[in-house]
Parts: C-alpha cells; structure tokens; sequence
C-alpha cells in the first residue's frame, strides 16, 4: 500500500497525457517570453548594440597601442581621473634627510616599452618619487568637501553583497566569476594605504576584462573624494591581473566591470 | 507541421532569452569592502660590492634593526625570511619577480638594498617595489661619515618606507625617542634614549630626584620635577636640550606630573595650593605668572594631560571617592566624568588625534593596574596590557598606533612599548629601575651631520 503511493510519485512513467500537459506547458511558457520580449525588446536591444557601443570600440583601440610583447603582460592604461578629483600635488611632509639623495629609476630592459601606468596618469616631473603619489591624499582624516554626493550614493547602494547587471534574472550566471573576481581584489586592496577615515567613502573603478584575463580599460569612474582611497582601489585592479579567465559565456562580449570600493568597512 | 513550427519557436525564443541575460551583463557591478592587510617582504641588504669584515658587521645590525623597525610599526603583515627566494637581490636589475610573486609567499610590495662600509663612511641604497605591478616606489642612497651610526640611517629607511606605504597615514616612529627616569643609587635621574632602548644619553645629573619628564611638542625640551639632594620642596624645571634650564616657580613646595602646553606657552601641573592638603591642578606661563587653580576642589586632583589642541585637560580625581578619570576645558569649566566603572585610574594621555584617552587602571576586584585606551566621545574602553606585573604611566608615540610604559612584569620597573592593540609587546630597559616613560613627538629635520 504504502509503496504503491510512492510509486505513482516516481517519475519516469512517460504517458501520453503527461506529454500533452508537458507540451501545454512549454508552449504557454513560450508564449510568455514572446510577450515579454516583445515589451522588452527595443529596450535590450539598445543596450546591447548601440548603447554601450563606445566600450565595445575602445578595446581593441586602446590595447594595440599598448601590446608590446615584453615579459607577455599587458600593461593596462589608467585613463586619468578628471582634474577635480585629484587633489593638487604637493611635497610630503616628512623632513628628509639632506644627504639623502634620490636615486634614478632603474629601467628594467624588458619594461622598457611598456606604458608605465605612473607615465600615463599624469604629468610630473621627472624625478619625483612615487611617495608623492600616495600622499596627494595626506592623511585622510577629513574627506573633502563636496564629497556628500559620492557619500549619499553609498549608503543608497544598499548592502546586497554583489549586484549583477540590472539585477535580474541573470545574476545566477557567473556569479563563481564574480566571486572570484571579489576575492582577488579584496587581497589586493590594502587598507594600510588608505588611513583611517570619519565616514565611509566609495570609489568606483570601471574595467574591462579580456577572455584571457588581462584587464584594460581601467577608469576611475566614480571618486571616493579620498585620493589615498582612490589610488588604492586603482592599485588593487591592477596588481589582481591577470585575473581569472572569463567564463564560456561572458566570452566574446565586452562587459564592463565596475568595481565598487566601499572604506571604511562596516563594523 | 504545428507541432515543428512550435519546437522552432520553442529554440528560438529560448535563445533569444539567453542572450538577452548576456545583454544585461554589459555592466556587472562587484562589491568590495573589505581591505586587506599589507604584506611586506623586507629582504636582506647584501654588501654593494665587497664584504669587507665591516660592511658584514654593518649588515648584521641592518638587517635585524630594520626587521624590527618595520615589524614595529605595525601596518605590516612580515612573511617569515624563509620564504623567501634564495638568490640576493641588491639592485632593481636583480629583482626575480616570478620567484617573488610565489603564491605562497604572496606578497605586496618587497624593500630590500646594499650597504657598503668605506673608510670615509657607509653608503646604503634601499628600494621598495610593488612586486604585483612591479613599480619602483623608492630608490633612496643614505650616506653617513661614521659606520657606527649605521642605525639611524635604519631608522631613516624604515620611516620612510612606512611613510610611503602608509600614504603618509605615519611618518614612522623609528627615529622618535623616550626620556624616562632611571634609579642610581638613592637619586633618580633622566634619560633619553632612542624608540628602541639603544643610545641611552643622559640628560640630569644633579643627584636628586628627577622624574616625569614630559616633551615640549618641538622636541627641544624636556620638562619635569626635581627635588635635589638635602632639599625638601620640589621644583619644576624645563630643560633645553641643546642647554639651558628654566626654574618655573609654582605655588608650593608640591609639585608633580608637570606637562608642557601645545604651544610651550602654558605649564600644567600638580600642585598643593597654599594652606591646602590637597592637590589641585593648576596653570601658568613657563615663567610661573597667570598661574591659577583649575580645579580648586577639596579632592585630590592630579595627573593633568592636554589634549592636542590645548582645549581640554583629562585628570585624575577622587572627588567621588576613588581616583577616576575626568575632563575639563582648560579654563576649569564643563567638568565631566569619562570612566564611569570605578576601580582605581591614573595617568591619562591623550592620542596625538584626540580620539582617546591612554589611562593605567586599577579595575574593580583587580590588585594591579594595566593600560586601557578609551574612546572619549563613547566612553567605550579597550584593555592593552594583559598577563603577570602592574603596568602603569602610559603615553602615546606620536603615530597614535603606539604606546610606552612602564611595568614590574619582570620583578623591577622596566620600560616597554606596544601597538595600542597589545601586539608586538616589547622591552626596551633592561638594567637597574625605570620609570615615567614619555615618547617625543616626530623628530623634525634632526640628526644632521
């Protein structure tokens, strides 16, 4: 008795009507997504052709101008921030000893042609160290001001943990990717660089990864207001290449990845 | 026929779904906030060209002094030497970067150098590279006329590596200083000696007692109490360290935990008003006019502490019964109560940023002080010190991440320092009875020859 129930619940037993409720089933689905691509259609369609179009151009632009064999890694370029981002350089200040004398830079043959992220980011003289770099943000105990609007959206981001694109239905496929994408990142992402802050700031970096792995395209898209904050989310995308290699189905694509650096951490 | 039609639209149209989610995925967004911790590969220095007997003896002291300096300032996760790739890298043509980016060893950024001890001196080159994206970050050449102050050019090399990965978060303490009170015989007398217990110099002599030193902001002074030998009354003396001393007259024969204001133009301390048997706090010019009494309360007050701006005063008072820790403006007005737990507190500091308060405290049912740091603005209260010994008198390095103190953890007062989080606990006296430790501020533009 009680076996023959748990029989009639067992699959497998192919029947005709089970067929035709199948079949029903499909088609009704079916005719649901006809409907919903009809209504979502024009929408998707400009995203993905025309859209973001510009992304798609700039690869390969960008990148054959900067293959240039070498030790086989490809220097991505770091697109400068606008101006207003970056805080005015200035010399640190730490007394340096006077017989201290900078040193040149040693010029690795094989880096040689490659673009120096350093070169590109933004005009300097020749012989400043970088210390310079990481100190244009000074101790960022007070964020700048002017800075609310990159706070407010912060906290308007919510906590979800990763987003995927609009969100949808689509967040399931490659979230591995994202994950591990995350965790690269993260360990490349140092919060000695960065200080401690009053209040949590976010930078934003856009990027675009190769079917390899390499990164290109790197923009600083969204400024914390932090220059320590932002150069140290800059530095975690490049020191994290290659990163893993796109999944199947990102591959052929241009997808844009925007990395959102939220510091300080909550506790 | 219908049925085809339908299984062809069937595919169709799934595909058409498929690629639409991929339409989506133009833009993925990933959610980062969680930084990690640096890790800093800090290599040997090899002699630049010969090792000579004392470029070999030079590097000893190097090597191990660095290692400490920048295991120290605690911003740094150090991978253990052992991992490290066997071949000596001296100059940036010699860097093996595959062997350092080793996923085990998995490190962020590598210093590593020469030295070279000649007849005229030593010349060190030291280097730091981000060996993830294999840029040079410093290439510094250090030169010294005398091989024996190979140290301070460690101290320099390690500031300054702290100060570049930190993005200028510390300018390094390493080339900061301690004065302390120190037993000989039946007279206490001050001392000064580097962040690490080397280089002790003496700074009194006098034969009497003379304890609780405090800098000037600038570095250039030293302020504390003396009472010399067959003399009953104590005295507050500000001594210039390049020569000199004031005598600043106070309001008795009582006078203790003296501290220099932010500018050097105010003197707070410990004192006796007359006809009093309790101590108050008071305030003066270094000439000992304007003084007042701040507190001017049946209690005893003492211990007074500035805080970074000169606008507020932490001190100890026992007007609720037991020794607490208060607050007031410097002018005496809005009083108020920080550590609300009981027990027995003493010596407040406050952080270079004003954020804490360092304090040693005697808790409730406990038979011994420890050093605690609590946050002003919440009251909120974090232990430092643990284990064996009383640990008392606390005072912040001037990076706000460390702490000096004194402790009989060993049988006898010592001074040791410490990451205000208890980590990287340290020794720096060894001999004799030491006390009233008090760290300097950043040296400025010192030590040139």
């Amino acid at each position: 008795m009680r076996q023959s129930t748990l029989k009639s619940h067992l699959p497998g037993e192919v029947t005709l009507p089970s067929v035709l409720i199948s079949l029903l089933g499909h088609i009704a689905a079916v005719f649901v997504l006809i409907v919903g691509i009809t209504f979502l259609g024009p929408n998707i369609v400009l995203v993905a052709g025309g859209g973001d179009g510009e992304i798609g151009t700039a690869i390969p632009v960008s990148l054959s101008g900067e293959i240039s064999g070498g030790a086989g890694a490809v220097r991505p370029t770091l697109i400068p921030a606008p101006e207003a981002a970056k805080p005015p350089p200035r010399k640190p200040e730490v007394q340096l000893p006077e017989q201290a004398t900078q040193l040149k830079q040693f010029e690795d043959p094989k880096k040689e042609k490659r673009v120096s992220r350093v070169s590109r980011s933004a005009p300097r003289p020749p012989d400043l160290e970088y210390s310079e770099t990481p100190s244009q943000g000074a101790i960022p105990s007070d964020p700048l001001p002017g800075t609310g609007g990159v706070f407010s959206e912060g906290v308007g981001f919510g906590k979800a943990g990763l987003r995927i694109g609009s969100g949808q239905a689509g967040a399931g496929v490659a979230s591995w990717y994202i994950r591990q994408l995350e965790q690269r990142i993260s360990r490349n992402w140092l919060r000695t660089s960065m200080g401690s802050l009053e209040r949590q700031v976010m930078a934003k970096i856009s990027f675009v990864i190769k079917a390899n792995g390499q990164i290109d395209s790197v923009k600083l898209v969204g400024s914390s207001g932090v220059g320590a904050v932002d150069l140290a989310a800059q530095r975690a995308i490049f020191a994290s290449q290659p990163l893993p290699p796109l999944p199947p189905e990102l591959r052929g694509r241009t997808v844009e990845f925007v990395a959102h650096f939220e510091y300080p951490p909550e506790r | 026929m219908n049925f085809k039609y339908w299984v062809f639209l069937y595919i169709f149209a799934a595909g058409a779904f498929f690629s639409d989610l991929d339409a989506q995925d133009d833009q993925v967004v990933l959610h980062l906030d969680t930084p990690t911790d640096t890790r800093l590969a800090v290599a040997d220095f090899y002699p630049r060209s010969v090792a000579t007997p004392e470029t070999t003896q030079a590097l000893l002291e190097f090597n191990e002094v660095l290692w400490e300096d920048l295991k120290f300032a605690g911003y740094f996760d150090l991978p253990s030497k052992s991992f490290y790739p066997e071949n000596q890298t001296r100059l940036p043509q010699e860097v093996d970067f595959e062997a350092w980016s080793e996923e085990f060893l998995d490190i962020d950024y590598m210093a590593f150098g020469n030295l070279q001890v000649y007849e005229s001196g030593a010349v060190v080159e030291a280097f730091v590279y981000d060996v993830k994206t294999r840029e040079q970050l410093l290439g510094r050449r250090y030169t010294v006329s005398e091989a024996s102050s190979i140290r301070r050019v460690v101290h320099q090399v390690s500031d300054q590596i702290v100060f570049l990965l930190s993005s200028g978060g510390s300018k390094g303490v390493s080339q900061t200083q301690i004065a302390f009170s120190s037993l000989k015989g039946s007279s206490k007398e001050v001392y000064v000696m580097d962040y690490d217990g080397a280089n002790i110099r003496t700074i009194t002599a006098n034969g009497g007692i003379n304890k609780f030193a405090d800098w000037s902001r600038d570095n250039s002074k030293l302020l504390f109490v003396t009472k010399l030998d067959r003399r009953n009354f104590w005295e507050l003396w500000i001594q210039d360290l390049a020569g000199g001393r004031t005598v600043v007259p106070t309001v008795s024969s009582y006078v203790s935990s003296p501290e220099l204001g932010p500018e050097g133009e105010q003197v707070l301390y410990s004192g006796r008003g007359r006809g009093k048997i309790d101590p108050d706090i008071f305030i003066s010019d270094p000439l000992g006019k304007r003084r007042r009494n701040l507190t001017n309360h049946p209690g005893i007050d003492s211990s007074p502490a500035w805080s970074l701006t000169g606008q507020q005063i932490a001190f100890i008072s026992d007007r609720t019964g037991t020794p607490q820790v208060w607050l007031m403006d410097s002018d005496g007005s809005n009083l108020r109560r920080v550590v609300k737990s009981g027990g027995h507190c003493d010596s407040p500091e406050w952080s270079p940023d004003g954020r804490l308060l360092a304090f040693s405290w005697q808790a409730p049912r406990q038979w011994k002080h420890d050093i605690f740091v609590v946050e002003v603005s919440t009251g909120s209260i974090r232990q430092v010190t643990t284990g064996w010994g009383s640990n008392e008198h606390p005072n912040w390095a001037p990076d706000g991440r460390h702490l000096t103190f004194q402790s009989d953890r060993t049988g006898s007062k010592q001074i040791f320092i410490t990451n205000i989080t208890g980590e990287n606990l340290k020794q720096i006296t060894a001999y004799g009875i030491n006390e009233s430790p008090s760290w300097s501020s950043y040296v400025v533009a010192q030590d040139r020859e």
